[in-house]
């Protein structure tokens, strides 16, 4: 082992240290120096979430040895933020402009723009795009980013929007959330510390090479004796006191496939866990990983969902009893409605098509990480986790470790996006926490790019086969479709939900359809698990829909925007009963699409593309008209599908003795702004200023009940029990100060923090008592009313009344070049409508990333197998990741349609734009290349695919819908 | 993190770094570190020692030197552009006397890798690398550039055109004139006059953000427009950057015209191969080069592709 003396100033502070050769600069600053601010988001030296200041100029600190910088000057976020001077203007200017969601990708978006301010006055926007090419965003779309640099550029001083009328609902209130990750103080797992020993242990996992394997033997002597390792296990060391990972979504007779922490006899997917080493620092635990010696008989793999639905396919789990019969489909799930035989028989058009809803790979900035600190003297553990539900996470690690729940507690801290791939109990978070209570130590365990890229959930991979049925006026009678999804190797929480609760009961989209008819299997593979991902099948739902009526309106030669009108469920029906189980609580889809036609100018693009069109320039515009639902759920109906989570959520709101005010909530932030937007509630609720409230989650010691994050349910759910909860609150407050008045409850009136009575003539009762004043009376209670306890402290376990629907019209311009097959997007629209928007600006940010996502899949994205089930896009060097330059300027607006079951009629809106914009790009693209032939492209378009989908269309081969 | 841990050794002189390197066997140079280090992190090498090139003053630097060698300002006939094999794509990028005197090299640093990336990444790095999806080895085949190398036995000057070979000690994946044991300690480039034009236009990697294609384009026209000579060199390719001879020679003689554009496009498609990748296939990429060799010497015809 070589050893360096390192001398560096770290933001003006001299720091020296001894290290390898070896060290990387970004781990000098994270380990040695306590500087955490600088991330590690990828190890192929892309994404930029470690970029500091060396010597002057923005570098990637993962790629740079500490001992390169011996003697020189570094520079990170901490450094912009003096103490008591104004805020640097690139700090207030993201701060102004919502430019950062989860905050991971942050410190490095700073330090690398300051150089671009540095070096150029008043850059364009395409400047700015090309020169973030090296910091990856996941979460904000990089518009606000873009703008909130240029802004700073401008030395303007952004203020914060004005009320436009009383109260905190409804107004672009700054994000409280910012503050820390723009001073370098956030907290993500990798950066938290034990609680008392100076470092924790680090776990290192090795991983099976192979799609599928049976394990002959492992042999750790190697890894066991090299210094500094703890302790290696397999699969056969925990196989008696470590239980299988359990799913939380089981069909009606499905079988579920048994999935161990640690292999040990088979492996099923490339990257599957084999074996774990606990040394004292994670360089030894990856060496000794390595000296882990496994011999694999390689078996038979197979990675696509169609292909493993075949008779004579590889069987992924022979074991299971209903292999025999069914191969790899665990569950098929019919969803029939009206007579689609009939309708079949008597459509007057019947259009088909196979689409392919490709596997994604979710890609939050942050790795995923664990630390499980066992404090020996009480036997309690502490888990941190970059987990999107602690609390589930809790349950199961308790029912998995047979550990008593009271015993442990599980803290999301700051989480670095999350996208649905967090949410889920992992193999990992149950490793880490059983090494802990084993060793009585704290471990931890964060995960390198590459190898998130097998370990983390996947997201969508369907095949579909689809069958539309309608008259010769474009009005559909009928719909088959026969989905095949891909699950995984093993079922993860919420797998086999996805595919149909969220996706089947959807198909039919905005649309009336009476007659259907589909059958969606459920297929094990040798992939890594599939579950979860924005929109976690309502993309898949929307892009079969919508892709499948564009397609009917261009058979029919009808408008796309008419033949939706013709279609769509009127406003008088709502709350409409689908054919498919769910109640849609409201929806206004014609008024949506004529807003976004109005913003587009649809008529003139339609002239222009004609014009065009005659100078052989291929311009292509493209509709999405899209509904999904948000907002699980109602418990009765999850239990109904086959969910096993209570769906209510749980809020408490407690005043303290001064009258500041605490809320907690069940759900669990990775970006979306919680705790601001849940402070406007309350705060508007309670008569009080947003700075005057607490908000905390996450952290199951402190807010003991939840249900974490998905499905854009926290401001729906947790917002309407923050609603609910502060109203009891504001109750009780008021017996208090009726008590206080001499009043009769009824005659109390509160507004802006003060209660008011009205005063007899010459009585002397106080005709008035402020929020601060009933706080102490609570506590200090000189005087108790009768029947009421003292204090001031609620809580509310809130059971939503139903699912909300928010709905949209999304607008795609595109051009492409028919001698590359390069597409540009010429303009985006997004009208989404989820009701009223409690923060504008939080909204915009959720619909700006969504659509950066959806473009992603549309255009770029994609993870694709080789031959031996072994991913050929194992990191972002093969996994196009959309950068800056690729996203264009995004155009958002909205409508506003309540929700009958929420507060203030609010619906979910984090996932909308991953499911809107993917159909919208692609209805644009087909729409540019009708006039050559083409009639079907799969997503990603990358060009070599649209090329040839031309030279086949216009060498007469047309492309045909039906078997591959 | 890399894997294995090595000798890291910081010479203050080129003649320090040859003796480093010949007493360390499998000693690698270390320059900006950008395509070493990623290589390491994932595996793919190991070498037992570095030597640290980064406190060698003579291998920074960008001159202008007279046709006698000496330095001069204002550049002028015969005059050469030195640059130092330490200089970083980033220093190219804003170097006022590359704008003036080889406004090719600018224009490409502008579209290497990322802004952080540049601050660090090296040309010598990046040319003994000669990555077949780098964009300074067609650059530098453009520019008619010269690569000098010195070793113990002395220093050697090898004309871009052979310095990307088939065999050699190249690091990277393609293959360079570098001996073992030889260190790349600049380049230099003649000073373009008032009639080249040039141009580099790439087509980037969707995912790896390396050119997939990259054509550099650097022609001298007379006053009556005819081209007196071009070279026109692609990157992308199946083993190392190469010039398109047969395009060129379609080029040479003649007035830029979209006949003559289209007869060079389609003369460089039979000449250059590609490996392929999932985001474009090698037919894919034979399929586009025309349009972009095309679209490259079309940018020439326009007046302001000699800013």
């Amino acid at each position: 082992m070589s050893a360096h003396h390192v001398t560096v100033t770290v933001n003006g502070e001299q720091r020296t240290a001894e290290v390898e050769a070896r060290k990387l600069l970004v781990h000098l600053l994270r380990e040695d120096f306590s500087v955490t601010s600088a991330h590690v988001g990828c190890d192929t030296t892309q994404c930029g979430a470690c970029t500091v200041r060396l010597d002057g100029h923005a570098v990637k600190s993962c790629t740079v040895l500490a001992v390169q910088a011996d003697g020189a000057a570094i520079d990170t976020i901490e450094s912009l933020s003096g103490s008591g001077d104004a805020e640097h203007p690139l700090l207030s200017a993201f701060r102004g402009h919502h430019a950062l969601q989860c905050g991971f990708c942050t410190p490095g978006m700073v330090m690398s723009s300051l150089e671009l301010l540095q070096r150029e006055r008043n850059p364009s926007e395409e400047r700015v795009r090309a020169w973030l090419k090296g910091n990856f965003c996941r979460c904000t779309g990089y518009q606000n980013i873009v703008d909130a640099i240029r802004a700073a550029d401008g030395a303007s001083t952004a203020h914060e929007a004005e009320a436009a009328g009383p109260g905190f609902f409804g107004r672009a209130v700054w994000r409280r959330e910012d503050d820390r990750h723009l001073r370098g103080r956030a907290r993500f797992t990798d950066d938290v510390r034990p609680a008392v020993a100076a470092d924790a242990s680090h776990v290192a996992l090795l991983r099976s090479p192979h799609a599928h394997a049976r394990i002959r033997s492992v042999s750790v002597d190697r890894a066991v004796k090299m210094p500094g390792v703890v302790a290696v296990v397999t699969g056969a060391d925990l196989a008696d006191s470590v239980s299988p990972l359990p799913t939380n979504w089981v069909l009606p007779g499905m079988e579920v496939p048994v999935h161990r922490a640690l292999a040990d006899e088979v492996t099923r997917f490339q990257g599957e866990a084999v074996a774990a080493v606990v040394a004292g620092d994670a360089y030894t635990a990856a060496d000794a990983a390595r000296a882990i010696e496994v011999d694999y008989e390689p078996l038979p793999a197979v990675t696509d969902p169609w292909r493993a639905a075949q008779p004579g396919a590889a069987l992924v789990h022979p074991e299971l009893g209903s292999a025999a019969q069914d191969g790899n489909v665990v569950f098929r799930v019919p969803i029939y409605a009206g007579d689609y035989a009939a309708a079949r028989e008597q459509a007057e058009v019947v259009t088909r098509q196979r689409l392919r809803n490709q596997n994604l790979i979710p890609c939050a900035l942050e790795p995923r990480s664990v630390l499980a600190d066992y404090d020996d003297r009480t036997g309690k553990v502490t888990v941190h986790s970059s987990t999107q539900s602690p609390h589930i996470i809790k349950r199961m690690l308790a029912e998995v470790l047979s550990f008593p729940e009271d015993r442990l507690r599980v803290v999301a801290p700051d989480v670095g996006g999350g996208f649905g791939s967090k949410l889920h109990l992992y193999p990992e978070e149950v490793l880490v926490t059983a090494l802990a209570i084993r060793l009585r130590r704290a471990v931890k365990w964060t995960a390198t790019r590459s190898e998130d890229f097998t370990a983390t959930n996947h997201g969508r991979d369907h095949v579909q086969d689809v069958e539309l049925c309608a008259t010769g006026d474009g009005v559909i009678t009928g719909l088959k479709a026969t989905l095949y999804a891909n699950l995984g190797a093993y079922l993860s929480g919420m797998a086999a939900g996805i595919p149909t609760a969220n996706c089947s009961l959807m198909l039919t989209g905005c649309y009336r359809i009476p007659n259907i008819h589909i059958d969606t299997l459920g297929v094990v593979t040798n992939t890594s698990r599939v579950d979860t991902y924005r929109g976690a099948g309502r993309p898949e739902a929307t892009y079969l829909i919508e892709r499948m009526v564009d397609q009917l309106a261009r058979e029919l030669s009808v408008d796309p925007a008419e033949i939706r009108r013709r279609n769509f469920i009127p406003p008088e029906a709502f709350p409409y009963q689908s054919p498919a189980l769910f109640v849609f609580d409201s929806g206004n889809y014609e008024h949506t699409l004529d807003t976004a036609l109005g913003i587009v100018g649809y008529e003139a693009l339609r002239r222009e593309q004609a014009e065009l069109r005659g100078q052989g320039h291929y311009r292509g515009i493209g509709l999405a008209t899209y509904t999904e639902f948000t907002g699980l759920g109602p418990g009765r109906d999850n239990a109904a599908v086959g969910f096993a989570y209570g769906g209510w959520e749980y809020a408490r709101v407690l005043v303290l003795p001064t009258g500041r005010v605490s809320v907690h909530v069940g759900t669990a932030d990775h970006g979306q702004g919680h705790a601001t937007s849940y402070a406007q509630i309350a705060a508007d609720v309670l008569g009080l200023r947003p700075d005057d409230i607490d908000v905390a989650e996450g952290d199951t010691a402190t807010v003991e009940f939840g249900q974490g994050t998905f499905n854009s349910r926290s401001m729906p759910v947790g917002g309407s029990a923050v609603y609910e909860c502060s109203q009891k609150v504001l109750a009780k407050a008021k017996q208090f100060a009726a008590h206080a008045l001499a009043a009769a409850v009824q005659d109390v009136r509160y507004e802006a923090g003060v209660f008011t009575a009205p005063k007899g003539a010459d009585d002397g009762r106080p005709g008035n008592v402020a929020w601060d004043d009933v706080a102490r009376l609570a506590h200090f209670v000189p005087d108790i009313p009768p029947g009421l306890e003292p204090g001031m402290d609620e809580r509310v376990f809130y059971d939503p009344k139903g699912l909300t629907f928010p709905f949209g019209t999304y607008v795609a311009v595109v051009d492409v070049d028919v001698t590359t097959g390069d597409i540009t997007i010429d303009r985006f629209l997004a009208v989404d409508d989820c009701g009223p928007l409690i923060n504008p600006l939080i909204a915009q940010g959720q619909i700006h990333g969504g659509i950066a996502q959806g473009l992603g899949q549309a255009l770029l994205e994609g993870a694709s197998y080789d031959d031996h089930g072994l991913l050929i896009s194992r990191d972002w060097t093969t996994y196009a990741f959309p950068r800056a330059q690729y996203i264009p300027r995004l155009e958002t607006a909205h409508t506003v349609t309540p929700s009958p079951f929420t507060c203030f009629g609010i619906k979910g809106i984090g996932e909308a734009g991953a499911i809107g914009s993917p159909p919208a790009i692609v209805n644009a693209v087909l729409d540019a290349l009708a006039p050559l032939g083409v009639t079907h492209l799969d997503m990603p378009l990358h060009a070599e695919r649209v090329l040839a989908a031309i030279r086949r269309a216009t060498g007469g081969h047309g492309t045909a819908g039906g078997a591959p | 993190m890399i894997g294995t841990d090595f000798d890291y050794l910081r010479p203050a002189s080129v003649g320090e770094a040859l003796e480093a390197a010949s007493r360390h066997e499998d000693a690698r140079f270390l320059a900006g570190g950008h395509a070493l280090l990623p290589e390491w992190k994932l595996g793919r090498t190991c070498p037992p020692t570095l030597i640290d090139l980064s406190r060698i003053a003579e291998l920074r630097g960008i001159e202008v030197l007279g046709s006698g060698g000496q330095a001069r300002a204002g550049g002028g006939a015969g005059a050469v552009l030195r640059i130092g094999a330490m200089t970083t794509s980033a220093e190219i990028e804003h170097s006022p006397d590359i704008a003036r005197h080889a406004p090719l090299l600018a224009e490409a640093a502008a579209v290497i890798s990322d802004p952080l990336i540049r601050n660090r990444a090296t040309l010598g790095g990046s040319l003994a690398g000669a990555s077949p999806r780098g964009d300074w080895p067609p650059v530098v085949l453009a520019a008619d550039a010269t690569v000098h190398m010195r070793s113990r036995d002395g220093e050697r000057a090898v004309p871009a055109r052979d310095f990307f070979t088939r065999d050699g000690a190249g690091t990277g994946h393609g293959s360079t004139a570098l001996r073992p044991g030889e260190l790349l300690t600049s380049v230099t480039v003649p000073a373009a006059d008032g009639r080249a034009r040039s141009t580099y236009l790439k087509r980037m990697h969707p995912a790896s953000g390396h050119a997939m294609i990259g054509v550099a384009v650097a022609a001298v026209f007379d006053a009556g427009g005819t081209c007196r000579d071009c070279r026109i060199a692609v990157t992308g390719t199946a083993t190392a950057a190469a010039r398109a001879l047969h395009a060129e020679a379609e080029l040479t003689g003649a007035v830029l015209s979209p006949a003559s554009i289209e007869a060079a496009a389609q003369a460089a498609r039979g000449e250059i191969a590609f490996t392929g990748d999932e985001f474009g296939s090698a037919a894919y990429l034979a399929q586009v080069l025309p349009v972009y060799v095309s679209r490259a010497l079309s940018h020439l015809a326009t007046p302001s592709s000699n800013a």
